[in-house]
């Protein structure tokens, strides 16, 4: 079983993706946090696999919080999910320690499949990013 | 079409009201995603038909999304080598039209990829929709540059005004499916940006031709000394490679010594002093991850991944071995 936290600053976006990974057989919604202190705070008292992380949320950076996020859990694999597909950015989250990066136009099969993947120790980009990687 | 009054918004501002938009809709389709299955007959139909209405919606937040960012003189290009075969293989991808035709190419720009990819976008939408239907994608060389061609052969463009703004219409005019008339007014903001030069060929009832001049880099590189090695990131850095065939082993030294790392293969080499990764393709039977990380170039195996064990599943294409190796050494790249 795959236990997943979701941080994620849209509540509905938050309702929906938990719906959709609920229908998963081998995966579980264990926290959700819609803002960078709580996801701190979650990812320190809450086992988990992967957390599935907004590269834009409230009052902190992608980068610096993957980077306290790591800090406190460096066996915790981090997916970002973001809006944002500029190669620039990608490169800064994966540098910071991101397990990989899909966009949040991507189908659901494609999030699942990079939930598994990092969750089993891979590395997963967004195909549709990958002719813009350095 | 587009309220004049969008057109006064700062375009940072209008890029994040599109943000903001996208969101509801992104949680809109994993919500119909739930549902559509449970559908059938009339409540099915109608779902698809709110699908579609919704489709157009955050194709039309997309497109104001890249008008902003297009005018926004905050942000820069970001030029680096371009490889045509992946740009145009996933435009191909994303439009999934047998009415496409895209001539592929080996041909390598300097360029900044994502405007280069979002300028051939609605040039294909365009010609696609406004055009007889059928377009062809093809480039060549010529002259030092790359003359890159998107071709319909419609009834043509109605106007072939310098630079005309954005397309005017009567509200109500034209349905939602047809865009918001921006595309053409996009490819001009975006090619001014890159300081590519555009030119259009349009004849009624003969179809039109946009060709994109782009500067052709495939005369003085190759794909590893000039795409791969603008700097030498690795500098400083030992790797060491075990197991792997020795043809993969090979194209694999070169790329990492490209990057300037420090290539060792003989066991006791690792052994005497710890590399700073390995690099492998197969399960090493220890691996705690005590003195360093070991990458394996392999599908991850469907249980919990040991202590400093990596994976990268195939393909191996150089951008995805820089961004993972990256992560796993903490550089930025």
């Amino acid at each position: 079983m795959i236990d997943i936290i979701i941080v994620e600053d849209h509540p509905l976006v938050r309702e929906g993706l938990g719906l959709a990974l609920a229908t998963e057989g081998d995966m579980r919604i264990v926290g959700e946090a819609g803002d960078g202190k709580t996801a701190l705070e979650i990812a320190a008292q809450v086992p988990a696999h992967v957390l599935l992380l907004d590269h834009s949320l409230p009052g902190i950076s992608g980068v610096e919080l993957i980077r306290q996020i790591l800090q406190q859990k460096p066996e915790l694999a981090i997916l970002m999910l973001s809006m944002e597909s500029n190669p620039e950015i990608v490169n800064q989250m994966i540098a910071a320690g991101a397990a990989g990066y899909i966009t949040k136009g991507a189908k659901l099969d494609i999030l699942i499949e990079g939930i598994r993947n990092v969750a089993s120790g891979g590395f997963f980009v967004d195909p549709i990013l990958e002719p813009h990687l350095a | 079409m587009a309220h004049p009054s969008l057109m006064l918004l700062e375009p940072a501002h209008l890029a994040t009201l599109c943000h903001e938009l996208r969101q509801p809709l992104h949680a809109y389709r994993m919500f119909s995603d739930q549902l559509t299955p449970l559908l059938t007959d009339h409540p099915l139909a109608l779902a698809t038909q709110m699908d579609a209405a919704i489709s157009d919606l955050t194709e039309m937040s997309q497109t104001l999304n890249e008008m902003a960012h297009a005018l926004d003189a905050n942000t820069h290009p970001q030029l680096r080598t371009v490889q045509l075969r992946p740009l145009l293989a996933e435009l191909q991808n994303s439009f999934a039209n047998p009415r496409l035709k895209i001539r592929q190419s080996k041909l390598l720009s300097e360029t900044d990829s994502t405007r280069l990819a979002t300028i051939l976008k609605h040039l294909v939408r365009n010609a696609l929709q406004h055009g007889s239907g059928r377009c062809l994608v093809g480039c060549r060389k010529r002259a030092g540059e790359i003359r890159l061609d998107v071709i319909d052969q419609g009834p043509g463009l109605p106007e072939t005004s310098p630079n005309p703004g954005p397309r005017q219409r009567k509200t109500g005019a034209v349905s939602p499916r047809h865009g918001l008339g921006l595309g053409l007014h996009i490819v001009r903001q975006l090619a001014a940006r890159l300081e590519l030069r555009l030119e259009i060929v349009s004849r009624p009832g003969h179809g039109t031709r946009v060709s994109l001049f782009l500067p052709d880099t495939s005369v003085t590189s190759n794909l590893i000394t000039q795409h791969h090695s603008r700097q030498q990131w690795l500098s400083g850095k030992t790797i060491h490679l075990a197991g792997m065939g020795l043809k993969a082993r090979n194209e694999l030294e070169t790329l990492l010594a490209t990057w300037g790392a420090k290539i060792t293969s003989d066991a006791s080499q690792a052994s005497a002093q710890y590399p700073d990764l390995i690099i492998t393709d197969n399960i090493p039977a220890h691996a705690n991850g005590k003195h360093c990380t070991t990458l394996i170039l392999a599908t991850p195996p469907a249980v919990s991944p040991a202590p400093g064990m990596r994976y990268l599943p195939p393909p191996t294409t150089p951008p995805r071995l820089r961004m993972v190796i990256a992560n796993i050494l903490g550089k930025h790249i």
